[in-house]
């Protein structure tokens, strides 16, 4: 596993050096092994035919000493014969056993029988040689020699002059002289063993050296081999870090050259594709700006520079104003084509900009579509601050004129909210996010204008978000309160009622303002519950009145959520039923913005809480859609004017408005109650008017439900009183 | 014609040895004796010069006091030759056999001293011997047939048992070789040259009988006993002694008498082994009158011979 892993680690250089390596090792160690092994055999071979030569020339000298000794014998051996000496017989025969090891002698007569065998009592005497099984050689007058096995049997006559009359016979064993061959032969195997491991041991210093050598031949050769491999695979490596601008072209034919070809043939391809890919993956297909990626990709680029060069930039959001309505009114493709044309002109716009500013249109301005009808406008800024609002004034001039398209004349209208890199926001994200709450603050402003971001907007985002978020845990753990502003009779300045107004008192963010809750939580459900709670805790605060026995008008605002979706509607006529006794004193007070939904659906509502014991009244009613049909269908118990109306009231003459307003009242026997009344000419205007109830800060300003009761209670004995 | 060369050879290397030791001696005055000299016949010169080289010098250590400085040997090939020189008094103590003994008491005025016990033999006897086959009831048996002697010096091989045979009435006739056949009416008689080719011999049918001393007899080197098995005696003499130790005229009286009693007095305990080396001698005895009546005999039977 450590060779694998160890081979996975290892340099193409260093894998092919050792490759190598090991071909000429390996290559190596099999040309020793053969020359050991070849010199071996060819050693074990001359030793054996030294050996052989040996054996042949010790025999041969063998046989050699033996004939000469068998001369001089059968000359010693010629009168002891004739005497029939077997004394002297004996003692040649004992100097012939002492010369070698006999395996038997035979000192013969003329007719080959046996005169002396060398024992002391002749056994054999007499007998003839051919009754012996030892003796091999057949007497023939002539000297006979032969090697038969490991015996050299000889025979000679034994003459006197030239006449033959006997002869001796013996076999000399090859042993001794065998003896000494063997110790000869250990001699030479003991040198060749010797020989043999000194070959052993040079082989292997010499195999050591050579390894030693061929290692740093082999990385250099391997080194060699793999330089244009390195070459390309650092080129290759370049590539990946974005180098686009290496060559991989090799001057070379060979298969290097052509793989150095076809990588650079493929990186041509590659940097085309990759502009290609780039084009699609960051150009708006519609309308050719950059797109939401683009925007994303390069702001934190720009941020870089900006902080590397210290330059500020802008962020112009941009949101066309009611491009909805022209999709749904003129059809989608006039507004892709107002798409289109805004896309070009904000273009063009920035363009003149930019050259009027001296500034070079590269990466650093941004002009992209994010989305629908959202675009963004990135130009950097130096210091100057100005320059920004001359753009974004420049923008809403250019698109005051209406675009013609398709045979229609549409006006394109921006809301724009503008931020700055890095006052406004240090990453991308928080750019965006305050961009948008700049652009709503257009949009809250009347849209078809540009607003500069500001903390103040953050904040006031951030309390919203706050409100929205807590509402429901502060209606539970009671931060959320009711105090009343009181009703009073106009013509006699009674305390006869009054209006619950929620108080929020929040930890952090402190009071918060009853008409930012009903604004923040407008069009959410929270608000349906927010109502539905204070019409629980009047209904509440009503029955400690009425066990006092002090008659209490209530008034609750009731958001238009609380009215349209049914579920609210019904919560609520089920708390009106629940406190049957203390609805016939709750008024509920609804905007008249509501009315213009679904007349036919508000009337039946409205009728069930009606006949549930409560009053209906019509807040704000000259800023709706109301109607006189309206007003007609619905039974209405009151409208309530507040302040828009009443601050009018200072002049001497009412206005004819307020004047119809009261007028229909009279005629439909409604009664008109009057809010926010500060001035006693207001109080007097109102009287004359109409209107007999009435509350403002002329009168009182909110009570808690206990200064509120203490005042009623107080009130009601003055009147006893009176 | 081999025989011939072979002998020819032979004796010329005895006698070329025996003419430097004999050249020596001519200039040692006999009377004043200052050198004592001790001879033998022999056949083999070297082994026995080498038997009685430190005998003589020991003994004329012995005698110093009688003038004797140096003690030397005298080696014979024949009787006559050492009769002739005891009796010039050129040698002056002789260690040899009874035949020789005899001889030279009678022929050259030379006196016995002692006998030597040989190999702890103090007296011998000849035996006449041969394969048990041959059944040799008498000794007419052997007539045309051939005996075999040791040699013509032999006293127990060839002196006694041809002194026995011829006493029986039997004609002996020499042979050269085994090859020749005697006459009818003879025994054939040849020299073995030793007592292994006499057993040999016998025993391998060459001869029909054989003649040993009866200590060669006992001893099994000679006499291997599986060949023994296959032989009987059939005659054996009366004791002669071994060896006998005699001086010539020579030597004067004084110290003749000096020599037997220091011969007498040799024990094997103080002489270094003188004596063992000196023929393998255990011991000398006194001469009794018996022994010279042997000699007697023996003297006179050998007037009768030629020598062979």
């Amino acid at each position: 596993v450590k060779i694998v892993l160890m081979t996975k680690t290892l340099s193409m250089t260093k894998k092919l050096a050792l490759l190598l390596a090991l071909i000429a090792i390996i290559s190596a160690v099999i040309i020793f092994s053969l020359s050991l092994y070849f010199n071996q055999k060819m050693h074990q071979s001359v030793s054996h035919i030294g050996q052989q030569q040996i054996e042949s020339a010790v025999s041969a000298q063998l046989i050699r000493d033996v004939t000469i000794l068998s001369a001089t014998l059968t000359d010693n051996l010629s009168e002891p014969l004739y005497n029939d000496d077997f004394t002297a017989i004996k003692l040649v025969i004992d100097e012939l056993a002492r010369s070698g090891e006999l395996a038997y002698v035979y000192v013969f007569d003329i007719d080959n029988n046996i005169v002396h065998d060398g024992s002391v009592d002749i056994n054999n005497y007499g007998q003839n040689l051919s009754h012996i099984s030892q003796v091999k050689l057949i007497p023939s007058g002539q000297l006979e020699i032969k090697k038969i096995g490991r015996v050299i049997h000889l025979m000679e006559p034994i003459k006197i002059t030239d006449s033959v009359f006997g002869g001796i016979t013996f076999g000399i064993k090859f042993k001794k002289a065998e003896q000494d061959i063997a110790a000869y032969s250990d001699e030479i195997h003991l040198a060749s063993d010797s020989y043999y491991r000194e070959l052993w041991v040079s082989m292997l210093w010499a195999l050591g050296w050579l390894i030693l050598l061929i290692l740093p031949i082999a990385l250099i050769l391997a080194k060699q081999l793999l330089a244009p491999l390195q070459q390309l695979a650092k080129k290759s490596q370049a590539i990946k870090h974005h180098h686009a601008d290496i060559s991989f072209a090799l001057d070379r034919n060979d298969e290097i050259g052509q793989l150095a070809s076809a990588l650079q043939e493929m990186t041509t391809r590659l940097s085309e594709s990759h502009h290609e890919v780039i084009k699609i993956a960051f150009i708006d297909e519609l309308t050719s700006l950059s797109n939401r990626r683009y925007f994303n990709v390069n702001l934190p680029k720009l941020i870089k520079w900006s902080d590397q060069y210290q330059f500020s930039f802008a962020i112009i959001f941009i949101d066309l104003d009611h491009f909805k309505q022209v999709n749904d009114d003129l059809g989608h493709d006039v507004g892709d084509a107002l798409l289109i044309a805004v896309a070009k002109t904000m273009q063009q716009v920035t363009n003149a900009f930019c050259h009027q500013h001296h500034m070079l249109i590269d990466e650093k301005v941004i002009v992209a579509r994010l989305g629908g009808d959202e675009f963004v406008v990135v130009v950097p800024l130096g210091n100057d601050q100005c320059n920004i609002t001359e753009l974004s004034d420049q923008l809403l001039d250019t698109f005051s004129a209406p675009f013609n398209l398709k045979n229609h004349e549409v006006k394109a209208s921006l809301s724009m909210g503008i931020t700055l890199y890095p006052d406004h926001g240090t990453t991308i994200n928080e750019l965006l996010k305050n961009s948008d709450l700049a652009m709503y603050d257009a949009k809250n402003r009347g849209r078809g204008c540009a607003s500069m971001f500001n903390q103040a907007m953050k904040d006031e985002f951030q309390l919203n978000h706050v409100i929205k978020l807590e509402v429901e845990l502060a209606l539970s753990n009671g931060q959320i309160s009711l105090e009343y502003q009181p009703y009073y009779n106009l013509d006699s300045n009674f305390l006869i009622g009054a209006c619950a107004l929620v108080r929020w008192q929040h930890p952090q963010y402190g009071l918060i303002p009853a008409e930012l809750l009903n604004e923040v939580l407008e069009d959410s459900r929270a608000i349906c519950a927010l109502s539905a709670w204070v019409l629980k805790q009047v209904c509440c605060d009503s029955l400690l009145l009425d066990q006092k026995g002090i008659d209490c008008l209530f008034s609750v605002n009731i958001s238009n959520e609380s009215l349209t979706e049914p579920d609210c509607a019904n919560d609520i006529l089920l708390l009106l039923n629940e406190h049957y006794r203390a609805s016939q004193s709750i008024c509920l007070q609804l905007n008249d913005t509501v009315l213009a939904t679904d007349i036919d659906y508000c009337a039946t509502i409205l009728n069930q809480w009606k006949n549930a014991g409560a009053q209906i009244w019509i807040d704000r009613l000259s800023l709706g859609y109301s109607s006189l049909h309206y007003v007609e269908k619905l039974p209405i118990d009151a409208f309530v004017i507040d302040k828009t109306f009443i601050y009018s009231l200072t002049k001497t003459q009412p206005s004819p408005v307020i004047k119809s307003i009261y007028a229909l009242a009279q005629s439909m026997a409604i009664t008109v109650i009057a809010q926010d009344i500060t001035t006693a000419m207001q109080a007097q205007h109102c009287r004359e008017l109409g209107s007999i109830t009435g509350q403002g800060m002329l009168y009182s300003g909110a009570l808690s439900i206990e200064q509120l009761i203490a005042q009623m209670e107080s009130a009601q004995y003055a009147n006893k009183n009176k | 014609m081999m025989c011939y060369k072979f002998s020819e050879l032979h004796s010329c290397i005895r006698v070329g040895l025996l003419t430097m030791l004999v050249s020596c001696s001519y200039f040692s005055m006999p009377s004043e004796a200052q050198t004592l000299v001790l001879a033998q016949i022999t056949e083999r010169p070297k082994k026995d010069f080498k038997e009685l080289r430190p005998m003589v010098t020991y003994m004329a250590e012995q005698l110093k006091e009688f003038g004797i400085t140096s003690g030397e040997v005298r080696l014979f090939s024949n009787v006559s030759e050492l009769v002739a020189a005891v009796k010039h008094g050129e040698v002056h103590w002789i260690t040899e056999t009874s035949f020789t003994a005899a001889k030279l008491v009678h022929e050259a005025g030379a006196k016995l001293i002692a006998t030597k016990w040989k190999n702890g033999q103090q007296s011998y006897s000849s035996i006449l011997y041969a394969r048990s086959e041959h059944n040799i009831q008498s000794v007419t048996d052997l007539i045309g047939t051939t005996i075999a002697f040791e040699n013509k010096n032999s006293f127990s091989s060839y002196f006694l048992p041809r002194l026995y045979l011829e006493s029986q009435g039997l004609t002996l006739e020499r042979l050269d070789n085994l090859r020749q056949v005697p006459a009818e009416n003879k025994v054939g008689f040849v020299f073995s040259r030793n007592e292994v080719n006499n057993v040999l011999w016998v025993d391998k049918r060459l001869v029909a009988a054989g003649a040993l001393n009866n200590g060669d007899w006992a001893n099994r080197d000679r006499m291997p006993a599986s060949i023994k098995s296959r032989l009987t005696i059939f005659y054996q003499s009366l004791p002669y002694p071994r060896s006998l130790e005699i001086v010539g005229p020579g030597l004067s009286p004084k110290i003749a008498k000096a020599l037997t009693s220091k011969l007498l007095m040799m024990n094997s305990a103080s002489d270094n082994g003188v004596m063992a080396r000196y023929e393998q001698t255990t011991g000398f005895s006194p001469i009794t009158p018996d022994i010279y009546h042997q000699l007697e005999q023996v003297y006179q039977h050998s007037l009768k011979w030629q020598e062979p």
